[in-house]
């Protein structure tokens, strides 16, 4: 029998920071590896990061849809939180992640207003 | 065109990491078979790889109410599943000797910030996360 992720909104979220990454059309080596450690720091082995990786590059998930698979408030704005980082990671969000950003948080229920100010605080974090 | 069953097919792409094709493939075998619980089983598990945890929910309800010999890993999983996202667990729902979550209790130090992650079970995962995140920004 196939093994169940051990902890199983790993997934979820390594989808969608990797939709985010990925919205630009190229995912950079670099963004892999980040991405690997992520998912390890929520209980997901490499291998398994690996092949969820390679599956989500080929299906790209529907990123409103991933944020109705986490019910609560405090995920949903922790995980919302973590895609704004990756799409400020390269200095500006570009129009396609902000497409990505926008699905996710319509999915998640934020308001634009609620979305935009997560995005300013982390981007403030990350000056 | 093969003549593997949806199946079969299913359980080829789930150990080759192929989850969108084994949700689809586990699916249509579920629906073929319906009262075959090992399939909803497995659609189940190939829906939490694809990143669909309450979809998988809905799997593992079709899997229990055929109280078939899935029902104890169906119930332990739909458990653990409803713990995990912060959803409530029903009485019913908890079999005697099911394990706990293990979720990380590491101390938190002062680490990046993220919206939310003050009441999150998943703080201090999101807090390594976001550091990460920062420091590959970082690097040169």
């Amino acid at each position: 029998m196939t093994e169940r992720p051990a902890q199983v909104m790993a997934p979820v979220v390594l989808r969608f920071l990797a939709r985010v990454a990925v919205a630009d059309g190229v995912i950079d080596p670099s963004e892999i590896e980040v991405l690997v450690y992520v998912a390890a720091t929520m209980g997901l082995a490499e291998a398994d990061a690996r092949r969820v990786l390679d599956d989500e590059l080929a299906t790209r998930s529907d990123a409103e849809l991933l944020a109705r698979q986490l019910p609560d408030p405090a995920h949903l704005r922790s995980v919302f939180g973590l895609g704004c980082m990756m799409a400020l990671a390269e200095g500006q969000v570009a129009r396609s992640e902000q497409q990505v950003l926008d699905a996710f948080a319509r999915g998640a229920g934020l308001s634009a207003t609620e979305a935009r100010e997560i995005l300013d605080e982390i981007a403030a974090q990350m000056v | 065109v093969s003549e593997r069953t949806p199946a079969q097919r299913g359980r080829a792409a789930l150990a080759g990491g192929r989850y969108d094709e084994a949700v689809r493939c586990f699916a249509a075998a579920a629906s073929l078979q319906p009262e075959d619980d090992d399939l909803h089983y497995h659609h189940a598990v190939a829906l939490l790889w694809r990143g669909l945890p309450v979809d998988a929910l809905a799997a593992l309800e079709s899997c229990i109410a055929l109280r078939g010999p899935r029902l104890a890993a169906a119930l332990e999983l739909a458990v653990t599943i409803r713990k995990q996202i912060g959803l409530p667990v029903h009485g019913q729902m908890i079999l005697p000797g099911a394990r706990p979550v293990a979720m990380s209790t590491a101390p938190v130090g002062p680490m990046t910030t993220l919206p939310g992650t003050g009441v999150s079970p998943y703080a201090h995962s999101f807090r390594v996360a976001a550091d990460q995140i920062l420091a590959s920004k970082r690097r040169p």
